[in-house]
């Protein structure tokens, strides 16, 4: 009896679908549209781009998915070609804008650099849609190598060995940049909570007025 | 654990990237007895919890339903078009053509490497076995060998490069060995270095051009071909000639 296709594996998914199995395609694509589409965005901070770069992906697996070997997950196999997707696009439209990486070596030494340890708790005080918001704002102003591995790792829950993969890095590069992702989220949350509280203060007094 | 291994220890404690629940524990233990490190730990969670909020919320965020079907039909007309027979090839297929595709590299390699080189006990089986020993020969009976062989230094790259029939050889150090033995040197060229490489090549040549070269043979068998070994310098000159015939 032939098992349904919403059980199957993504390899098995794969390897029906270049047979020419149509709701293989179908469920393969509903199971992995929205985190490429999501990843694409917030890597581009573009829709187009996002939507090609998704469309892309799932032509190249059309195409060539029978080079998939296995050796490596599935996730990091789509997620390795929608980065280099994404990237070629960014640096073809001269979108990008190629941002300083600080000038602290990615080692472990970073684990010992106080000043990247916000000390005051930025989230504090704050709604869950301004949280979400500020979350939100504060991750698309990271620097786009930090982006993806918070991207990758905490967006998208995949692991520090399978993010080294899709980036082509070692796991310790993969820690030490989201621990410096995570003080610089810190960083950046405390000074939009400081440009913030002289507006809500107005806004307050206004209302007290 | 110090604060230094809770300070690495802490970016794993969210969205299930410790490995070890035993150094949860651990770090556990130390916040509860160090009042920075508990309040490090407190922020984080709060930074880790904030960020799932926000992944919750990016749930919600879909590729719009035109990418679906531009890849339905994109599919259709790859299923319509003569399915490839690349695709359809399976792992296993494609390892197998790998791995005849490496065989016939090896193979071609080894024939051309074995070409080259030839092997060294080659040559000398091709000598046959009742062959007469070469006696050096004396110049006083030869004197128009001598004379000749100013002339014959012009020749002598002429006589590699036209030997008549097949031509055998190898390249090796030029070395005292029973490979060498026989071979008479061409004295009016320099020697061969000790580790110069040399080369043997088994040619057949007239009489005549070993006459040309200074070396004592019949003059009225000069038309007779006669095969002989000659060893080649690096530079291409002839250094010594050993008469099989």
């Amino acid at each position: 009896m032939k098992k349904a296709l919403s059980t199957e594996s993504d390899v098995e998914l794969l390897r029906l679908m270049l047979a020419g199995d149509g709701g293989a395609f179908e469920q393969l694509y509903q199971r992995w549209q929205a985190p490429l589409y999501r990843f694409a965005l917030r890597m581009s901070c573009s829709e187009t781009i996002a939507e090609d770069v998704t469309q892309e992906v799932f032509l190249t697996l059309m195409r060539n998915g029978w080079q998939y070997s296995e050796r490596g997950s599935f996730a990091a196999y789509l997620f390795t070609i929608a980065r280099h997707r994404t990237w070629f696009r960014l640096k073809r439209e001269r979108w990008f804008v190629r941002l300083e990486i600080d000038e602290i070596a990615e080692s472990d030494d970073v684990f010992r650099n106080d000043r990247l340890t916000a000390q005051a708790d930025p989230l504090a005080d704050l709604t869950r849609d301004e949280i979400v918001e500020a979350v939100r704002r504060a991750v698309l102003a990271l620097p786009v190598h930090y982006r993806e591995v918070v991207l990758l790792c905490y967006l998208h829950e995949l692991s520090y060995a399978e993010a080294a993969e899709v980036i082509g890095c070692e796991l310790g590069t993969v820690r030490s940049r989201l621990y410096r992702a995570r003080a610089l989220l810190a960083d950046k949350l405390a000074a939009m909570k400081s440009a913030d509280s002289p507006q809500r203060n107005a806004n307050l007094s206004r209302c007290l007025a | 654990m110090n604060c230094h291994e809770f300070e690495q220890t802490i970016i794993d404690w969210g969205f299930d990237h410790l490995d070890d629940p035993s150094t949860q524990a651990l770090a556990l233990a130390h916040a509860e007895s160090c009042a920075q490190c508990a309040a490090r730990l407190n922020r984080e969670q709060r930074m880790t919890a904030a960020l799932q909020t926000f992944a919750a919320e990016e749930a919600a965020i879909i590729a719009p339903e035109r990418i679906k079907l531009a890849l339905r039909k994109a599919l259709n007309q790859q299923q319509a078009a003569a399915a490839s027979p690349r695709i359809l090839l399976g792992s296993a297929h494609r390892k197998l053509l790998w791995t005849m595709a490496a065989v016939v590299v090896l193979l071609l390699s080894l024939i051309s490497t074995a070409v080259w080189l030839r092997l060294p006990d080659e040559n000398v089986h091709n000598v046959p076995p009742d062959l007469p020993e070469y006696r050096k020969p004396q110049c006083s009976s030869c004197p128009v060998a001598l004379d000749e062989a100013q002339k014959a230094r012009k020749n002598q790259t002429a006589l590699v490069a036209r030997p008549s029939g097949r031509t055998r050889g190898r390249r090796s150090l030029l070395v005292n060995t029973k490979e060498t033995a026989g071979f008479l040197p061409l004295t009016y060229v320099a020697k061969p270095g000790p580790t110069e490489f040399v080369q043997t090549v088994r040619v057949v040549v007239s009489r005549s051009t070993l006459l040309t070269m200074g070396l004592p043979v019949n003059v009225d068998r000069g038309d007779k071909p006669i095969k002989a070994d000659i060893i080649i310098g690096e530079d291409g000159v002839a250094r010594a000639v050993r008469i099989l015939n």
